[in-house]
């Protein structure tokens, strides 16, 4: 194993990972996320290791994300997985009305928002991660952040009401 | 941050905040190159495969040498091909424990076809796990559909490029995986789906794993994907020379936890 690409992990992953769980939602599939990001890195590591491996591996990440489909759009995780030792490790206090407002994003703009949050990415770099125009990102982004304020209000207000 | 995104400085600073509770476990870097290391086995055995045909293609003697295949002068003997029957099979695989009481439903693990080389065994093991109709609330819950949809990803993931995996209308999985016994190996296989059990208080995810080492196989179910997760259920292991047992004898059947 290239030990630029051990450090390359090892610095990299806690970014990814983040990332994944903003995207995601719950840390399995964010884990599933980063470890098929990384893995696809190191297998092009000769030719990617020299250039912007960091880079290769968020985009990567994102489109992977992006081309799961819909198939969790509707599951709700009410708790944590019976794992020992697993790869991932989450804060018990997590902010689960976010998290589930996140999910509620059409996944572009999901990871619009998330990539300007956790990356600091402005349109031009968003649209790069997505594979889009910078007009289109700027649109997934205003949009994405527009519709989680109202998700999040509604919650709030039917908490209330509740 | 661009001009237009500020009033949501504070939905931005949650969504830090979040992802700041998220940091790789003490196992990450290892399951990464972990993967790493089997993505790289399977693009080496698929070459290797490729190999081995074009040059059986041309062998009339019963040796063949594989240059690069294992070492530039190893001597190889034509894949010693059997196909045997399931090796637990009958009333099926039943997992004990969490897994049974709360997914139900029978999973049957089996090793349909193996052959081997003078270094290496390789087998098609064979994982069926059908969900049990009774259990209402699980189906009810479950949503077959997106169940059968994130099986089908998850054992795609799993089967990935040397394999193959169709999840059936009633939910029932059956993939296919060839694994090279080459030491210590733990493969996931099979049902790796998370489901949310209506009533439950979380979610569950049930594997089933093909320990081999270069003698036997051993059959287990634990309660998630990971190494370090609980194994539930252990079939005694069956060791490559019983498998060809089997091939003779193909009413022998191995029963567990039923």
């Amino acid at each position: 194993m290239d030990p630029r690409y051990e450090e390359f992990v090892a610095v990299e992953t806690p970014r990814l990972l983040r990332v994944a769980y903003g995207l995601t939602g719950n840390p399995h599939d964010a884990w599933d996320l980063v470890q098929e990001a990384l893995v696809r890195v190191g297998m092009k590591w000769r030719t990617v290791g020299d250039g912007n491996p960091g880079g290769y591996a968020h985009t990567t990440l994102v489109r992977l994300n992006i081309d799961r489909g819909r198939r969790l759009s509707r599951e709700r995780l009410p708790g944590v997985l019976p794992d020992h030792d697993g790869p991932v490790r989450v804060d018990a206090v997590l902010d689960p009305a976010l998290i589930e407002a996140l999910r509620g994003l059409p996944k572009q703009q999901r990871a619009a928002v998330v990539l300007r949050a956790l990356e600091d990415l402005d349109h031009a770099g968003i649209a790069e991660r997505l594979g889009c125009s910078v007009g289109t990102a700027r649109s997934h982004l205003s949009r994405g952040l527009a519709r989680l304020r109202e998700i999040l209000a509604e919650r709030e207000v039917s908490d209330h009401g509740a | 941050m661009e001009p237009e995104d500020e009033s949501y400085d504070d939905l931005l600073a949650r969504i830090q905040a979040a992802g700041a509770r998220v940091a790789p476990g003490p196992a990450a870097g290892e399951r990464v190159h972990g993967a790493l290391a089997r993505r790289r086995r399977r693009r080496r055995a698929q070459v290797a495969l490729a190999s081995v045909t074009a040059v059986a293609a041309v062998t009339v003697a019963g040796v063949v040498v594989v240059p690069g295949l294992l070492d530039d002068d190893a001597t190889v003997t034509p894949a010693d091909e059997v196909s045997a029957p399931a090796i637990i099979e009958g009333g099926g695989y039943r997992p004990a424990g969490f897994f049974k009481d709360v997914v139900g439903g029978t999973a049957v693990p089996s090793i349909t076809r193996y052959y081997r080389t003078v270094r290496k065994v390789v087998f098609t093991a064979r994982f069926e796990w059908s969900p049990d109709p009774a259990r209402e609330a699980f189906l009810a819950d479950l949503s077959l559909e997106r169940y059968r949809s994130d099986a089908e990803q998850r054992c795609a993931r799993l089967v990935e490029e040397d394999g193959s995996c169709d999840v059936r209308e009633d939910g029932s999985v059956l993939a296919t995986y060839e694994v090279a016994a080459d030491g210590a190996f733990l493969a996931p296989i099979g049902q790796e789906g998370r489901l949310r059990l209506d009533g439950s208080p979380g979610v569950l995810r049930g594997a089933t794993y093909f320990r081999t080492d270069a003698k036997a196989v051993t059959a287990l179910v634990c309660n998630c994907s990971s190494l370090g997760g609980a194994v539930l259920s252990e079939a005694p292991p069956v060791s490559f020379e019983a498998l060809a047992d089997v091939v003779t004898d193909p009413s022998w059947a191995l029963r567990v936890g039923s």
